[in-house]
């Protein structure tokens, strides 16, 4: 149950655009999503015929691909009152990028306006559309949160995820000394440049270890690989979550990089 | 005489005329284009650039003295050279200053400082004291505005290693715009002189290591600016008034502090007076310079000086005179260009 | 300047194992970023001006031709030559023409990234000129033979300790046991050395930061005087500026003046912002005798006309690099020409071809606070994207890349197919975890340097599914 929730007339229909990396990665993250709407009151749908953003494709350079993934992802959710991801990279490409990409095309452009007004990332979805100003879950713990870029720049998702996790008595917020610094991901860039996205990460894992946290959380779950891919590969004890799980409360799951 | 000449022009002007369309909508571009040269859009001010005078003048201050920078106010006129003696002597520097030939500065009453010598024409590389004139002063940054001109050799700005700089408490202006307006009033519109330059506060870098150091190659003791407030005398006559408001002036002088420490570590006492073991060349006659500071063949032969890190402000030691070696003379091709 | 940006990956590597050029790294960037973080807060109207800025300078850009006309007529009025130079080639020709002229035999310079493109330096050795750059970061790498790694502090990668040694070796006339430890005292002793230059020179040459059209006004913005001593001293000035440093009046200069410095270093104004009109006026005592400004096009028209018209928005701040993550990695010679960080990511390709250049935009996280940071607002990242759709139109990139990514995509746009394939390779991947971690023959360009965290097994839509159907989780 979620607290300070505005009556509403009816229940939206959100279509949850969950992301490649979380169905094939990590669909906890998915379930904590859902959960999270659904208790801010939503009907969740998940369409069957979306699979990625096309970032990848955009991000290559290869227009085509991601027009045809744009028209794709536009269509399956078309029906939905909003389109709500849990992440801010994802969500920046379907409500900034998708208009760009299919400007030129007359039939598409104001299909793809009408969609771009109804996407959101998850957090920002909860705290700036359905009003949800704490969570009930609870967690115990000293946690750093790590701004991924593509959410704080094109989304401007900062405050909304402090928010509901200073709704949580036991959960300690450290701040990260540079809380706008890029994690090194950047998609493909994390394997075409291999040695400077490391450097990058290093400096982001010295400054998430410097804080004294023993969790990590973000928003996304790209950035969440490499942070603890190279956590693990350093021997650190930091266990690194999806924001969206532990406000859901659904930690049951090991965190990322770790297992049996 | 120029290898481009006029095919370089005609290409250049041509190909970004095509860049932007061509002639499309070429007629109106121009009426833009002419209607902002002559009538410049005012731009968005900000607010610490539209303050009331008596903010102003300590927004100035506050600003120069962050760049290490001392304001001095002065009363009024007759007491700027007095103050410009009182700190040459407290820095322990010769009382000697280059002034150019502004008038106004030429008028004060000079005859209150009798050792003060002052040099007149463009700055010499030996003169380790300028004095200048500001056109104004603007509060939004501490930036002086000097002017060059027959009166204000721009080389004073940035030879001598003391800067010292006088300006009018009615040349403080809130922000560049004001700057703007003063020199389109002595100027005229779309007009500037030689060069003006803002400077706000000595020379610096930090290109080494990453640490600030005064002194890069302009003035390393900051400049100064003695500034003066009137005091509160009622006006007799219209003549008085007039005479009050000439006299209200800005004097602002900088000192640096740093300079001591660096002095301090680089010359223990007792060393010999060659810093840094360089030859030192000095002019033959550094007070007979002609009334534009100007030599034989139309350009000043002048002769490098070390300008390493002398101990200071220990007392000026006696710069060993090395007879005879001019820096060079000038190629006689000195054709206009 | 040679080239050597076809080798970004190398010389990144390289960089990143220069434990002396990452301790410079480290301990300067982030001051400068944390710097104007302070300069923007002390000053309310600064996101508003930089939309002034982007305003007055897209306005320049749509009118150029008008401008520069503008600016030539004033700066001719005014006693200077104007010449307008199409390339590299030209701008150098009439550079070296002027000097001949002028019997030059010293030339002086103040800082000059323009001059760094067109090769100047090595055309007026290779012609018998002595060159001097007097900027105290371009004289520490000059006397190095090296190039700027930052355009506005170019010798940001040198340690005090290099350049001491450097000294030593170079300032032969001084002496040996003087002591060089304070930066004060490296600092005087360039002071000593640059002056006698100065004062020697007989043609100086600067750059621009800005050209003025309203006035005909050259203007440069230094913290250490030099570039004032460079073009007051000499009887010949030359300015050398590119054609999108027009801007239209004093009062649109003010503007970018507020953004300038407060982006690049934090400081609320340069020491020296010099606004410079023409040769000695008659009856003026100093002065060059002749001024003769050069105005380089160089490509720029080119980019005016193409979907890059943005970067040529840029006031030469270093905000971006300042706060690029890669940059701040690898510093920057990696970027292998004259303008490194961000915007010498979009520059590059542009002004010595895409194929030359191609790893500078793809070397990028789009983090996007180059862009945030821009005085300008010009949208890097956004044009960077370009460079990489050119690049995939042009078939440039690696054709491992290319066909990954046709693979991927052929996937992609099947969702049943896609959703098929994974419901059967993810528990199959899931197999060769080890501990939460896969331990894979492949992805070694990732787990070189990182674990991979291991999938949880089911796919989402797979397990979505299941409680569509009933199936508990």
């Amino acid at each position: 149950m979620i607290e300070h929730m505005p009556s509403i007339p009816q229940r939206p229909r959100v279509g949850l655009f969950v992301t490649c990396l979380v169905d094939l990665f990590r669909p906890s993250v998915g379930f904590a999503a859902v959960k999270l709407l659904r208790d801010a009151g939503c009907e969740v749908d998940v369409p069957k015929a979306q699979t990625c953003c096309g970032q990848p494709a955009y991000n290559s350079g290869d227009k085509a691909t991601a027009q045809d993934l744009a028209r794709q992802t536009i269509a399956a959710f078309e029906d939905c009152d909003y389109v709500v991801a849990p992440s801010g990279s994802c969500a920046g490409m379907l409500k900034v990028h998708y208009p760009e990409l299919l400007a030129d095309n007359a039939a598409w452009a104001p299909r793809a306006n009408a969609f771009a007004a109804k996407v959101h990332e998850l957090i920002s979805f909860l705290v700036d559309v359905r009003g949800v100003t704490a969570v009930s879950a609870e967690f115990s713990g000293r946690v750093t949160y790590h701004d991924s870029c593509s959410g704080l720049r094109e989304l401007g998702v900062r405050q909304q995820p402090r928010l509901l996790l200073a709704s949580m008595p036991g959960l300690q917020l450290l701040e990260l000394a540079d809380t706008e610094a890029c994690c090194g991901f950047g998609g493909t860039f994390s394997v075409k440049y291999p040695d400077i996205s490391n450097a990058i990460v290093e400096r982001k894992t010295a400054d998430v270890t410097a804080t004294g946290a023993d969790v990590l959380l973000a928003g996304d779950l790209g950035c969440l690989m490499n942070m603890a891919g190279k956590l693990r590969r350093q021997g650190r004890r930091i266990a690194v979550r999806h924001v969206a799980e532990v406000l859901a409360g659904e930690t049951r799951d090991p965190a990322i990089g770790e297992g049996p | 005489m120029s290898s481009a000449g006029v095919p370089g022009r005609v290409a250049v002007l041509s190909r970004v005329r095509n860049a932007l369309g061509g002639s499309r909508a070429e007629a109106e571009r121009r009426a833009a284009v002419a209607a902002r040269l002559g009538q410049p859009v005012q731009p968005l001010v900000p607010e610490r650039a539209r303050r009331e005078k008596d903010q102003q003048r300590r927004d100035f201050r506050a600003f120069l003295e962050g760049q290490s920078a001392t304001v001095v106010e002065v009363a009024n006129g007759a007491e700027v050279p007095a103050a410009v003696g009182r700190y040459l002597r407290g820095a322990n520097l010769p009382l000697r200053v280059r002034a150019g030939g502004d008038p106004y500065l030429a008028g004060l009453p000079w005859q209150s400082e009798p050792a003060l010598e002052r040099l007149p024409g463009p700055a010499a590389a030996g003169d380790e004291v300028g004095l200048s004139h500001a056109e104004a002063a603007i509060a939004e940054t501490g930036t002086l505005v000097l002017a060059s001109g027959p009166d204000n050799p721009v080389t004073l700005d940035f030879l001598p290693e003391t800067h010292i700089v006088v300006v009018k408490d009615e040349h403080l202006v809130g922000g560049y715009e004001g700057a703007w307006e003063k020199i389109r009033a002595r100027y005229g519109r779309r007009q500037m002189p030689r060069t003006v330059n803002f400077v706000s506060g000595p020379s610096r870098t930090a290109d080494i290591g990453g640490q600030l150091v005064m002194g890069a190659h302009g003035p390393r003791a900051p400049v100064r600016h003695p500034r003066a407030r009137l005091t509160g005398r009622p006006s007799a006559t219209a003549a008085d008034a007039a005479v009050e408001a000439a006299l209200q002036l800005c004097l602002a002088a900088l000192a640096i502090a740093g300079r001591l420490v660096a002095g301090a570590v680089s010359f223990p006492a007792g060393r010999p007076a060659r810093p840094l073991g360089a030859r030192l060349r000095r002019r033959q006659q550094p007070t007979q310079c002609d009334e534009q500071g100007q030599r034989a063949g139309g350009k000043q032969q002048i002769s490098a000086t070390s300008h390493g890190a002398h101990s200071w402000p220990a007392p000026r030691r006696q710069r060993p005179r090395r007879a005879g070696q001019q820096r060079r003379a000038w190629p006689l091709l000195r054709s206009q260009p | 300047m040679k080239l050597t940006s076809p080798a970004f990956k190398e010389n990144a590597t390289a960089a990143l194992a220069d434990a002396q050029l990452q301790r410079a790294l480290s301990s300067v960037g982030p001051g400068l970023a944390a710097r104007r973080g302070a300069a923007r807060a002390g000053l309310p109207e600064f996101e508003a001006l930089r939309e002034e800025g982007r305003r007055i300078k897209d306005h320049t850009l749509a009118n150029l031709d008008a401008y520069l006309e503008a600016f030539e007529s004033k700066a001719s009025e005014a006693g200077s030559v104007v010449h307008f130079a199409p390339s590299a080639v030209d701008a150098r020709a009439i550079i070296l023409e002027i000097c001949r002229h002028a019997g030059a035999r010293v030339v002086t310079k103040g800082k000059s990234m323009i001059s760094e493109e067109i090769g100047l330096n090595d055309a007026l050795e290779a012609a018998g000129l002595e060159v001097v750059e007097t900027d105290l970061g371009e004289y520490l790498i000059q006397i190095r033979g090296e190039t700027p790694s930052h355009i506005i502090a170019p010798a940001i990668h040198l340690t005090q300790e290099q350049v001491e040694a450097d000294f030593r070796r170079l300032h032969t006339s001084l002496p040996k046991e003087r002591q060089l430890i304070e930066p004060a005292q490296l600092v005087a002793e360039a002071r000593q050395i640059l002056r006698e230059k100065f004062l020697a020179a007989d043609v100086g040459i600067t750059g621009a930061n800005f050209l003025i059209a309203e006035t005909g006004t050259s203007v440069i913005v230094t913290n250490e005087g030099n570039g004032d001593l460079t073009q007051s001293l000499p009887r010949v000035h030359i300015v050398l500026a590119s054609i999108e440093k027009m801007v239209p009046t004093l009062e649109d200069v003010g503007t970018l003046i507020r953004l300038l410095a407060r982006s690049a270093t934090g400081q609320e104004i340069s020491t020296y912002t010099t606004f410079s009109t023409g040769p000695r006026r008659a009856g003026d005592p100093d002065g060059p005798q002749a001024c003769h400004v050069v105005i380089l096009d160089n490509g720029r028209s080119e980019l005016l006309a193409s979907q890059f018209r943005e970067v040529l928005r840029c006031i030469r701040c270093g905000a971006c690099m300042n706060h690029c993550p890669v940059y701040g990695a690898i510093g920057g010679h990696a970027y292998g020409w004259v303008y490194p960080g961000p915007i010498g990511a979009v520059l590059t390709p542009a002004l010595i071809g895409v194929r030359n250049a191609g790893h500078l935009p793809n070397a990028s996280t789009f983090c996007g606070r180059c862009e945030a940071v821009c005085p300008m607002k010009i949208p890097l990242p956004g044009l960077m994207r370009h460079w990489r759709e050119e690049e995939f139109r042009l078939g440039a990139s690696s054709l491992a890349a290319r066909l990954g990514l046709k693979v991927w995509a052929t996937f992609a746009r099947r969702p049943r197919l896609y959703h098929a394939a994974a419901r059967l390779g993810m528990p199959l991947l899931s197999l060769f975890a080890r501990r939460g971690a896969l331990k894979l023959p492949l992805a070694g360009s990732w787990t070189r340097h990182r674990d991979l965290p291991a999938p949880q097994g089911r796919t989402f839509q797979a397990l979505w599914a299941d409680t569509r159907a009933g199936v508990p989780r």
